[in-house]
């Protein structure tokens, strides 16, 4: 065999292999993500963060019946939220009336919560009601979804300044603590 | 009808800066400080018009308290016989503007500081005492954990998500005021508590606590292209610091406090400036 037909068949099968291999990976890698965000509907342990009697934001322990995604099992989390506190000394973050209308994932893995008019009408001022409503809601689904990165926050499904004037949530959020 | 609430805005200044000459008590002092270009200050009182702000137990609206905390600052800045100082209110009756207004409208002024009064208001009635913030995307936790490593100057083998730290030095690159923003809220929250803790002549004191200074992302601080604050002056949702906004000593002291602050800031700013020439 001429050495340009040996050089041929080893480029041949060098490609094959790389994309063999690329489309294993690629298989393993969705497959790995896909039961990150989809899975079997179970009982799950939630911690809910409402705010203490100091103002600060402190978490309820609460089982929900989950769903079958991430998206689902977030909604769940904050109707529960939005429900108020069941333990006593804990107050609401979010204001009434206030319902979650969607829950969507990119592919940073930013969740975006979509939220009626009401939590931008109803709030009734102040930076750190704001801190607590925006913080309440960002550390609850993040402390409850390891697998999320960042939280946003949409009205009506269109992006936002402020929720009350003061602190801008025009990005997507991480948790914090609120002193 | 934004450039009429933008021109009607400008004509403030104007006017606040017309009352200079007169104010000076000291002929010798009034004759230095005209001498000086004068430090321009933007003063920023909260919400206003529809937007009432924070809401106190006792109905004292946020908006109203801190238009007038932000009119006795831009008074005691005109009339100070020390230093020529120019006040700029951007918004001069309650009316509701914008906080992209707010934004333009403080650049276009070209001031040298920027302030932004308000007052706080709590799910909790415990929450009291006035914070002063200064902006900073970092704001989360783990962001801000990056930074204080960052600078210090600990290095980590594990570096954090390359996101993280882009985030980082994108704030750092675009803030190029973070420095004298941090000093700025340095000085307020330290002269407003010697202002406010200072004892009446009738012995009493008045009770405020001191929640020292903070960064958060504040929609009205970004996009200042100068030194830019935030005060909370307090927590309209408790009952003791509503009252004290019913008390014209304590609004007399805070804004003492904030006076004595913007010049000491000057002349830090102008030493600064003088270096650098």
């Amino acid at each position: 065999m001429k050495l340009g037909a040996k050089s041929l068949i080893i480029v041949f099968i060098s490609v094959t292999l790389i994309v063999l291999g690329y489309s294993l990976i690629k298989i393993v890698f969705f497959k790995s993500t896909d039961t990150l965000f989809k899975y079997a509907p179970q009982v799950k342990k939630v911690k809910l963060y409402f705010v203490n009697q100091d103002g600060k934001l402190q978490a309820e322990k609460r089982e929900i019946q989950g769903g079958g995604s991430i998206q689902e099992d977030v909604k769940l989390c904050i109707e529960e939220l939005a429900a108020g506190p069941k333990e006593k000394g804990l107050m609401r973050s979010l204001p009434p009336l206030v319902f979650i209308k969607g829950v969507y994932l990119d592919e940073n893995r930013c969740i975006y919560l979509d939220f009626n008019k009401s939590i931008t009408e109803k709030p009734v001022g102040g930076t750190k009601r704001e801190q607590q409503m925006i913080y309440s809601l960002v550390n609850t689904i993040l402390d409850n979804f390891g697998q999320l990165n960042s939280v946003k926050i949409l009205v009506d499904g269109q992006e936002i300044k402020t929720l009350g004037g003061h602190l801008d949530v025009n990005q997507p959020l991480r948790s914090k603590k609120l002193e | 009808m934004d450039k009429i609430k933008l021109l009607l805005l400008f004509l403030l200044p104007v006017f606040l800066a017309a009352q200079e000459p007169q104010s000076s008590k000291s002929a010798g002092k009034a004759g230095q400080a005209l001498l000086q270009k004068p430090f321009s200050v933007i003063i920023d009182p909260g919400h206003g018009g529809r937007d009432g702000g924070a809401v106190g137990n006792k109905g004292t609206l946020e908006k109203n308290v801190v238009f007038e905390l932000a009119t006795m600052l831009a008074k005691a800045l005109v009339d100070d016989p020390d230093r020529a100082f120019r006040a700029v209110l951007t918004r001069a009756e309650d009316k509701f503007v914008a906080l992209e207004d707010r934004i333009t409208f403080a650049n276009q002024a070209e001031g040298d500081i920027f302030m932004s009064i308000h007052a706080n208001a709590s799910e909790s009635k415990n929450d009291n005492g006035f914070e002063v913030y200064y902006n900073s995307l970092v704001t989360d936790d783990a962001l801000t954990n990056i930074a204080k490593r960052e600078n210090t100057g600990i290095s980590e083998k594990k570096d954090p998500q390359p996101t993280d730290s882009m985030f980082i030095l994108w704030e750092l690159a675009q803030n190029e005021f973070q420095k004298e923003s941090m000093d700025f809220a340095d000085i307020i929250q330290a002269e407003v508590e010697t202002a406010v803790s200072a004892k009446a002549e009738n012995g009493k004191k008045i009770l405020m606590r001191n929640r020292g200074v903070k960064q958060a992302g504040f929609a009205v601080l970004r996009g200042v292209r100068m030194p830019a604050i935030l005060v909370e002056t307090s927590y309209l949702s408790n009952e003791a610091d509503e009252n004290n906004f019913k008390n014209p000593e304590f609004k007399d002291k805070m804004v003492r406090g904030f006076l004595e602050a913007i010049k000491k800031l000057a002349a830090k700013m102008d030493k600064r400036r003088d270096e650098n020439k």
